[in-house]
């Protein structure tokens, strides 16, 4: 039985996804952000951005697809491995994990009214974007 | 009886806090302030024989040739509060067996957290004692491949937490971050440790060094040969004073010095920690213990082999002849002695299935060799004369919420 379910779960296609766009407020003073400090920050090693001012890291929902994608892409690991990883800095009080939001218009809107805040959304969604900041992007 | 009892406050208090959770978040706390989250893990377990008693730990309950949930299952449920942003408390409560189970035993950690400035991070109150790569998360199954973490390795320090202070260092450097730790209990029990780790998003590297008092009397076997060999060396066997004040284990300490090992990159991860245990405590000889894991992943399970091995270095001490009447004291010395040595080495294969982003099944089948007179690390209802192999069969499921 178990190996029946085995079989079933892995021969599930992954859908296909287009780049991962970095947002943060108009009025943020951030206007770029390198890979390494947005793993860092998303890996709970930073807590402001690189100029010291106060960031809200915001996630997508707990198994949303773009933010399967994210991480994929980001530091190459699955859902699963970014909540053991993040199971692990929680449950040893190391680190909080980002805020979750429910998607990627959540993530907008909560840019647009958020100075501080920090998020990501799919390219191929075509969330509007255009009242925040792009500042990077992940592919 | 009284073991069911504290299982069952443990779990009246997981519930009493997750319910305060509900209402203080209903009261306009936000969620950022004030978060509740858990781990599970429901393991069955069938393992042991006869004469050795399985434990994940040296503080678990055996299992004689038998199957169990009660060795690996456990429900752990964590408040964290945030009034200010460098401010911070954490209370975590564990609920599974132990052979001495109490609710003071079931507070994992409860402590305060002071962030002095972007490097420096101060906690006091019951923290986790960092002396492994997964020291302060053995319990959390869902982190890592194996049904247990490895036994070889970790059973033979069985103290998790310890009541005093931590101060950390960190520093983000070009490729990861860097880490500087040191520990100190606050109690009459002295326990200390520094840890350097340095971690990148693939690899992790850890360097430990802990000096831990033994505390109390020792185990009740002790307890209760001390004060007869005292009593045969007035008697007349004379080396029985000698052997007396070599069991007393008030003041002595255990020294242990670790180095650890991970990479986790696309389908593969490895990991190994060894550790060298010292003591100035003469029954317990030098022990070296580790563990070299390889997984790989074919999505969403990781398949993964483990070796894990622990020796006492030097021979059994042979305790010396007695005089007429003393035969029956010097055996039990004897078989004291040819109890404190672990000499085994363990193979594992398993699998560890990501069901969904938080639910893991693991299965893993140990094959053990525990050579002769080297089963501290089993339960032992007698001395172990001869070589011996045990196969270890694991079912787990993990949850995290």
């Amino acid at each position: 039985m178990l190996f029946c379910l085995l079989s079933i779960a892995i021969s599930v296609p992954a859908r296909g996804y287009g780049d991962i766009l970095i947002v943060v407020n108009q009025e943020s003073s951030i206007y770029n952000i390198s890979e390494r400090e947005l793993i860092d920050l998303y890996m709970g090693r930073r807590f402001e951005f690189s100029n010291g001012e106060t960031v809200l890291k915001l996630d997508q929902g707990k198994d949303s697809d773009t933010k399967r994608l994210f991480y994929q892409l980001l530091i190459g690991k699955t859902l699963s491995e970014v909540t053991a990883y993040w199971a692990r800095l929680l449950f040893t009080g190391r680190s909080t994990p980002p805020y979750g939001l429910g998607d990627d218009a959540s993530i907008v809107n909560m840019v647009m009214g958020n100075k501080s805040a920090l998020g990501y959304v799919n390219e191929e969604l075509d969330i509007d974007v255009s009242k925040v900041k792009v500042v990077g992007r992940v592919h | 009886m009284t073991n069911r009892n504290s299982l069952k406050s443990t779990l009246f208090l997981l519930l009493i806090a997750f319910i305060s959770s509900k209402v203080l978040a209903s009261t306009g706390i936000e969620e950022n302030d004030f978060k509740i989250s858990g781990f599970s893990t429901l393991g069955i377990v069938n393992a042991g024989n006869s004469t050795l008693g399985y434990r994940r730990d040296v503080s678990r309950e055996a299992v004689f040739d038998d199957t169990t949930f009660k060795s690996d299952s456990l429900l752990a449920l964590q408040l964290d509060i945030k009034p200010q942003s460098s401010l911070s408390s954490a209370i975590q409560l564990v609920a599974r067996d132990r052979s001495d189970n109490s609710i003071e035993d079931s507070l994992e950690w409860a402590y305060a957290k002071c962030r002095l400035n972007r490097n420096w991070v101060a906690r006091t109150g019951r923290l986790g004692l960092d002396i492994f790569m997964l020291s302060e998360y053995r319990n959390l199954g869902f982190s890592y491949l194996w049904a247990r973490p490895p036994v070889e390795l970790y059973a033979p320090m069985g103290i998790e937490h310890f009541d005093g202070v931590d101060l950390s260092y960190s520093k983000i450097l070009d490729e990861g971050e860097i880490r500087l730790k040191a520990f100190s209990s606050l109690k009459d029990e002295q326990l200390f440790g520094v840890s350097l780790s340095f971690e990148t998003a693939k690899a992790r590297f850890r360097l430990g060094a802990t000096s831990i008092d033994f505390g109390g009397e020792g185990s009740k076997v002790i307890a209760l040969l001390k004060p007869a060999l005292q009593s045969a060396g007035v008697l007349g066997w004379a080396d029985a004073s000698r052997y007396a004040r070599e069991l007393d284990i008030e003041g002595k300490h255990i020294r242990r010095y670790s180095a650890g090992v991970s990479y986790d990159h696309n389908r593969w991860r490895f990991q190994s920690e060894l550790a060298y245990i010292e003591s100035d405590y003469k029954p317990f000889s030098p022990l070296w213990n580790g563990y070299f894991n390889i997984g790989y992943r074919v999505d969403p399970v990781t398949f993964f082999i483990l070796f894990g091995y622990a020796k006492n270095v030097g021979d059994i001490e042979n305790a010396s002849a007695a005089p007429p009447g003393f035969e029956a004291l010097q055996g039990s010395l004897q078989s004291l002695l040819n109890r404190v040595r672990a000499d085994q080495k363990t193979a594992s294969f398993g699998l560890k299935w990501d069901v969904r982003y938080d639910t893991s099944v693991k299965l893993q089948a140990d094959h053990t060799w525990v050579e002769q007179y080297g089963g501290v690390l089993w339960q032992q209802k007698q001395d172990l004369v001869n070589d011996t192999e045990l196969d270890t069969i694991s079912l787990n499921i993990n949850f995290v919420f």
